[in-house]
């Protein structure tokens, strides 16, 4: 079955005064309906840009965009502003981000923000903004809508972005960091939330996270990002349980645990993560791996073996007797 | 006796037109030399406010806070100096704790000369970790969390006895908390100090401290070894906590 999201050798270039940077480069990655990426990695290795890239959401909209991202037939990258609008209409694509804050507007009722994604007789539309804050388990919807966004606590702004972003009831709802700057029982009752509205109406989730734990618990497949590309993807409990990715088995040993044997040292990963203006030649990962051979100063092949892919000369050389 | 007392302390915050906001509603508890001790909590929970308290950023409205048996919100401006230098704190914004405009050799110049300490600038970066070209490097030429290493060598300039590390790693990278996180706990180990961690990760704490407070709108509900109450907690509050912490393993396993 098609995927409802096909992303090929998606790139974002950014050129200014002379200097060209490349904060996304090669990403292919396909999301299908109903399903949860989760897209994972550390600061600037371009996941919040791919998502940004996909329809062309500021900063991207002056980048250089390349290659495909194939959306029910249509390749995003080619669409006009009349199209992209369109997208952010009904079945389209959906946003929510970390900072629900800096996404409300201040001086709207919350009921309005809402009923201004809709369409219809006014009316119609505040009982539907009505029915959402509801959905989203808004306490007392009816006294909500003629809230400022400041009344309300962080956890409860970012069910209202969720509630307008279920407003057009999405195929895709792309999340980028939506609980970071919640504490962690709203995170739970925030993230609750999107997973039974993903299960209710089919929609699926493109998770953008730092947080390992948050992949672990609420995704069905990842993707691991480094330096701009995605050097590892697959079924989550494989690639968490069986890493192949030098810096994805880093990123793991590097992550406290509840149940780990007390004793236990945390291992960080030497160096720091490069910026977009400096990618190492070669595999970018290669300065701080502690597996690196002669052969990364060449940019590594992606390997694919069954449903998980690994951007690594590693992968290469392992006896193919072994299972995946 | 323990190294610090706190006892029945009460801190409020003065609002504008109302009445004033109690941070900590009456919170006691004790830190033994050597010890490290996590405080965690969401926010609002007053953990922020309780690390203040100790160091001497804020008043308190009452209750006391005796380090080394002497109760510092009583001393005078000589007892505040003296009580600041034993007790040192490293912040969550790591580039903003650092003078912008200042190298980091010039900044730990300051704090050796006007403290009158004999340790040398090349021994603090040795002792966290930094090579001694950092020496000579502005803030804002360092990551993350060489800015943490080089906060934490401005106060182990002052030969601290305690260390206040408040949400020290939230800001960092996952594979740069785990070389803060770690440093913090050889130094400590290494030092004898005592420790007190403020964060809002229950992973993080369970790595690094061996007695854990927990905080919930401005009192501690659950306090004691780290293993007993992460692992046997008595407290409904704790327990959601607990439940609510994306683990890795946890998840995987489902059991949740």
């Amino acid at each position: 079955m098609k995927p409802l999201l096909h992303v090929e050798d998606l790139g974002v270039r950014f050129r200014r005064d002379g200097i060209v940077t490349t904060p996304v480069r090669g990403v292919s990655f396909d999301i299908a309906s109903g399903e949860r990426l989760a897209l994972v990695g550390e600061s600037g290795c371009g996941k919040s840009m791919t998502c940004l890239a996909l329809t062309a959401l500021a900063p991207t909209d002056r980048a250089e965009r390349t290659g495909h991202a194939y959306f029910c037939g249509q390749d995003l990258l080619t669409l006009d502003p009349g199209g992209l609008r369109a997208l952010r209409g009904r079945d389209g694509i959906a946003y929510i981000f970390q900072d629900p804050a800096g996404s409300l507007n201040p001086v709207m009722r919350i009921g309005e923000q809402i009923a201004e994604c809709l369409t219809g007789p006014r009316r119609a539309r505040q009982d539907e903004a009505v029915r959402l804050l509801a959905r989203v388990g808004l306490p007392d919807p009816e006294r909500a809508v003629r809230m400022y966004p400041s009344a309300l606590s962080g956890g409860m702004q970012q069910r209202a972005m969720i509630a307008m972003a279920l407003a057009c009831r999405p195929r895709l709802l792309i999340a980028d960091e939506p609980t970071t700057a919640l504490d962690v029982t709203t995170q739970r009752q925030v993230l609750d939330l999107i997973d039974r509205l993903a299960y209710d109406t089919g929609m699926a989730v493109l998770l953008v996270t730092h947080n390992l734990g948050l992949v672990a618990g609420r995704a069905d497949r990842v993707a691991v990002m480094y330096a701009g590309q995605i050097v590892e993807s697959g079924p989550v409990a494989e690639v968490l349980r069986t890493p192949r990715h030098p810096y994805t088995a880093g990123l793991l040993a590097a992550v406290p645990r509840l149940d780990a044997p007390r004793d236990r040292k945390l291992t960080g990963i030497p160096g720091t993560v490069p910026s977009p203006d400096a990618w190492p030649e070669g595999c970018a990962f290669a300065p701080r791996c502690a597996q690196c051979m002669e052969r990364c100063a060449q940019p590594p092949p992606v390997v694919e073996e069954g449903k998980r892919q690994v951007r690594c000369w590693k992968q290469t050389v392992r006896p193919k007797a072994e299972d995946c | 006796m323990p190294l610090l007392e706190i006892q029945s302390l009460v801190v409020r915050y003065p609002r504008p037109g109302g009445l004033p906001v109690a941070a900590l509603k009456s919170v006691s508890l004790q830190i033994k030399a050597g010890e490290s001790m996590g405080i965690v909590g969401e926010s609002g929970c007053g953990k922020s406010t309780l690390a203040r308290a100790i160091v001497g950023l804020v008043k308190p409205f009452s209750g006391q806070i005796i380090f080394d048996g002497t109760d510092v919100a009583r001393q005078d401006r000589a007892g505040r100096l003296h009580h600041c230098r034993q007790v040192q704190m490293v912040f969550q914004d790591a580039i903003g704790s650092l003078n912008p405009r200042m190298t980091v050799g010039a900044m730990l110049d300051e704090v050796l000369r006007v403290h009158g300490k004999r340790s040398t600038r090349m021994h603090l970066l040795e002792q966290v970790g930094l090579p001694p070209e950092v020496i000579s490097a502005y803030p804002r030429e360092l990551s993350g969390g060489q800015c943490q290493r080089v906060s934490l060598a401005r106060c182990l300039a002052l030969e601290p006895r305690v260390l206040v590390a408040d949400e020290p790693v939230s800001a960092l990278d996952v594979s740069v908390q785990a070389r803060v996180l770690n440093l913090l706990r050889e130094l400590q180990q290494r030092l004898g100090l005592a420790l007190l961690l403020v964060s809002h990760d229950l992973a993080v704490v369970r790595t690094v401290c061996d007695r854990i407070c927990v905080l919930h709108d401005g009192v501690i509900v659950e306090q004691g070894n780290v293993e007993d109450v992460l692992e046997r907690p008595t407290q409904p509050y704790t327990r959601a906590l607990l439940a609510a912490v994306p683990d890795v393993d946890r998840a995987l396993a489902g059991r949740w």
